[in-house]
């Protein structure tokens, strides 16, 4: 050839080579990882915001429940009552006074309006533990405002789990 | 030798270039994994500074009055907590509660903040 090019060594070729081929190897597992990370936060957001959105339905829907006078939803004079499949039952003042039970199905957070069933979330993602806690909620002499606790626990395919509890009272009077 | 020489320069800008995107990759999925974090605690400590007013409006209606008008630190299930302040204004007609110049309300002025990995929500109720 001309001047002083001779080209490389089978050495340094194989060195470049190799030094290329690590470099590549690096580049690419941290790209394909922040792929795997971005999956996961996007199934995260996804939790969050179906979580805060039940959260943020239940919660307005468990205020504006109404003693039930006649007992044709509950018993008699009762405010909330805790269901057979662990859900919560209501006069829903907001549901021109309908009978109203949330209730979790296969990892679903349902809704059940006088036999008209609602999903509150999506099969998307999977709700663990959907726990209720009332008291004073039971006829008129505890002279308690009822009072609800309530508790999410949810995740989607490999997001992290998230844990939500609020409690929530009963805007109507109860008492006095 | 001047073209040998020109080879390694060749060398280090393309390593340079793609170091740089992965940096700047990583750094942006990391900025992402920040935001998704303080989001998630931002909504669970929503929700326990909630618990926080509701559980003090309830002493109120029970005729509960506390008496410094600072509720201790409670902590839930979740890892979250909440801790609640209350005031009226002055000349207020409630028992032991503190008066408050910034209390503009009726009766009462209720300050709660919920807290999750260092994520604080706070919830002011009055009436």
């Amino acid at each position: 050839m001309n001047g002083g090019n001779k080209g490389f060594t089978l050495i340094e070729l194989l060195v470049v080579a190799g030094l290329f081929g690590g470099l590549i190897t690096l580049v690419t597992g941290i790209f394909i990882a922040s792929l795997n990370v971005e999956r996961n936060i996007l199934m995260t957001k996804k939790v969050l915001g179906e979580i805060s959105y039940s959260a943020e339905y239940m919660s307005r829907a468990l205020r504006m429940a109404q003693k039930d006078y006649l007992g044709l939803c509950i018993g008699e004079s009762n405010s909330y009552e805790l269901t057979g499949r662990g859900g919560l039952k209501f006069v829903n003042a907001l549901q021109d006074y309908k009978c109203q039970e949330f209730y979790l199905d296969n990892g679903q957070i349902k809704t059940d309006i006088e036999g008209v069933v609602g999903d509150l979330t999506s099969s998307g993602i999977t709700v663990d533990k959907l726990d209720f806690n009332i008291s004073g909620a039971s006829g008129t002499s505890d002279n308690l405002q009822p009072f609800v606790m309530l508790y999410i626990e949810s995740f989607a395919q490999k997001s992290s789990i998230i844990k939500v509890q609020t409690s929530v009272s009963q805007r109507n009077p109860d008492i006095r | 030798m001047k073209e040998r020489g020109a080879t390694l320069y060749f060398a280090v800008i393309i390593m340079s270039i793609l170091m740089a995107a992965v940096f700047s990759l990583s750094s942006l999925v990391l900025v992402q994994i920040q935001t998704i974090k303080s989001m998630g605690n931002s909504i669970i400590a929503y929700y326990a500074a909630d618990t926080g007013a509701e559980r003090v409006l309830d002493d109120l209606y029970q005729s509960i009055f506390d008496d410094d008008g600072e509720y201790d630190s409670v902590d839930l299930d979740n890892g979250s907590s909440y801790k609640v302040w209350i005031t009226q204004p002055v000349g207020g007609a409630l028992p032991n509660i503190p008066t408050s110049g910034a209390c503009n309300a009726q009766y009462y002025c209720i300050k709660s903040v919920g807290t999750y990995n260092n994520t604080r929500r706070a919830v002011e109720v009055s009436g």
